[in-house]
């Protein structure tokens, strides 16, 4: 009975150095593995911008030189700026994202292993033991054992941790996509301000809980989707996303095409306001061609001489650029307006 | 008589409810017209948001609120509707 006892002993000894062997190999081997960063993206060595907060003031400090500017050189130097910072945060979102991913899944892989050695070892010693009292108690150990491992794995996403990383990597991919498709926008459609939040949206789908909230959100709706049938409709022209720039900018063209209109229905003001309509139908024109040949269509002119006219066909032509995606030229007809309304 | 509506497409990929909020509110000012339905709809098999519009007050243009579809806020909304955020459905409630 000694000897059997001493033989099971030697046994476990022999199997827990084993596991640690392996596990430790396995350790190795995940570290071997891992590529060294190549200089370019050493960050601290080559190009430390990136992660240096005075160059990051720097670049900041040209933006809102420049943002401003009126002169061309000072308008691409905004952009230039503007675009130096997106891709700064857009490298430091990255590096944050890439740092947990790394990290999470060497915790996943240590805690799994862990759990599946105890599990392996457990049933292995209720095959070896004798005595029906204690392969009992061994039994019971392996049972609760593995009622915790359910437990771990269902309320801390152990197992669902790779669905949900998918998630964020696709929705991180919709979000950069949307910011490098505004880059090439002057600082006063899309400003730096814009571009942060952007960043920040970009930076809060890498995360768990940003994940898990889409996600369920997306399951909980497919099911609302498979039962409704969505309506739809056929080739018609998509209106990208305002921003900030844009609001205001419709705010303060509002503000004197409502005072113009007011001005209008008052003899002693309607001349002035007449006026200024036909000057800002003037500049326009002159402006750009798609706004000129709009106006046109209106059958509005710099001589036109009713004004009710000139700002329904204002607000037509922002209609019109508006389906057609041309917020560009809406922008302009909005600051136009304000800039010659504050002339007069 | 004239169709006195007109009808705004977004993007299926709009970055969050804010961003909708300050495109419909810019969408209001330009057009001077209101905002009288948001829908989920494909077009040519793209998830898009439709947005209604229609001159009902020129007072209250550009001053819009869009939130997450709550049960305690739905009856002071002006209407409710639904909105692809980030290409995914989501009931919203907007105020006037």
């Amino acid at each position: 009975m000694k000897a059997q006892h001493s033989g099971f002993q030697r046994f476990f000894r022999y199997t827990s150095i084993l596991a640690l062997m392996v596990f430790i190999a396995i350790s190795q081997a995940t570290n071997l593995s891992a590529q060294k960063l190549p200089p370019i993206l050493n960050t601290g060595a080559t190009d430390p911008s990136a992660f240096n907060i005075d160059n990051i003031g720097k670049i900041k400090k040209d933006y809102d030189d420049n943002k401003n500017g009126t002169t061309a050189a000072q308008k691409e130097i905004a952009k230039l700026s503007r675009n130096r910072l997106i891709g700064i945060g857009r490298e430091q979102v990255d590096a944050m994202f890439d740092a947990y991913i790394r990290n999470d899944r060497k915790k996943r892989q240590l805690v799994q292993f862990v759990l599946d050695f105890l599990e392996i070892g457990a049933a292995t010693a209720i095959s070896l033991t004798k005595g029906e009292r204690a392969k009992t108690v061994v039994s019971e150990g392996l049972g609760a054992l593995q009622a915790s491992r359910t437990s771990l794995n269902k309320n801390f996403q152990l197992l669902e941790r790779q669905i949900l990383i998918n998630k964020m990597a696709a929705d991180r991919a919709t979000i950069l996509t949307t910011i490098l498709g505004k880059r090439d926008l002057d600082v006063g459609q899309y400003s730096w301000e814009d571009a942060r939040a952007d960043l920040r949206v970009y930076r809060n789908v890498g995360t768990l809980d940003g994940a898990l909230t889409n996600l369920s959100s997306e399951v909980g709706k497919q099911k609302t989707d498979a039962e409704e049938k969505l309506r739809e409709v056929k080739d018609q022209p998509i209106t990208a996303a305002a921003t900030e720039a844009d609001q205001t900018a419709a705010k303060d063209a509002l503000t004197v095409r409502n005072s113009l209109r007011k001005d209008l229905a008052d003899p002693g003001s309607q001349p002035a306001a007449l006026k200024t309509l036909q000057k800002i139908v003037e500049k326009l024109q002159g402006e750009d061609k798609q706004i000129a040949d709009l106006l046109k269509a209106k059958n509005v002119s710099p001589t036109t001489t009713d004004g009710t006219e000139i700002l329904n066909a204002l607000r037509d032509t922002n209609t019109t650029l508006t389906i057609l995606n041309r917020r560009d030229l809406v922008r302009k007809i909005n600051q136009i307006t304000v800039e010659v309304a504050s002339q007069q | 008589m004239a169709d006195d509506t007109t009808t705004l497409y977004y993007a299926g990929e709009m970055a969050s409810l804010g961003a909708l909020q300050t495109t419909c509110n810019t969408d209001e000012m330009n057009l001077e017209k209101n905002l009288q339905s948001l829908d989920t709809v494909l077009d040519s098999g793209k998830k898009v948001t439709e947005a209604v519009y229609k001159a009902t007050d020129p007072d209250t243009l550009g001053a819009l609120t869009i939130e997450k579809f709550s049960e305690e806020k739905k009856d002071t909304a002006a209407f409710q509707g639904k909105a692809y955020i980030l290409t995914q459905p989501v009931d919203v409630l907007v105020f006037r």
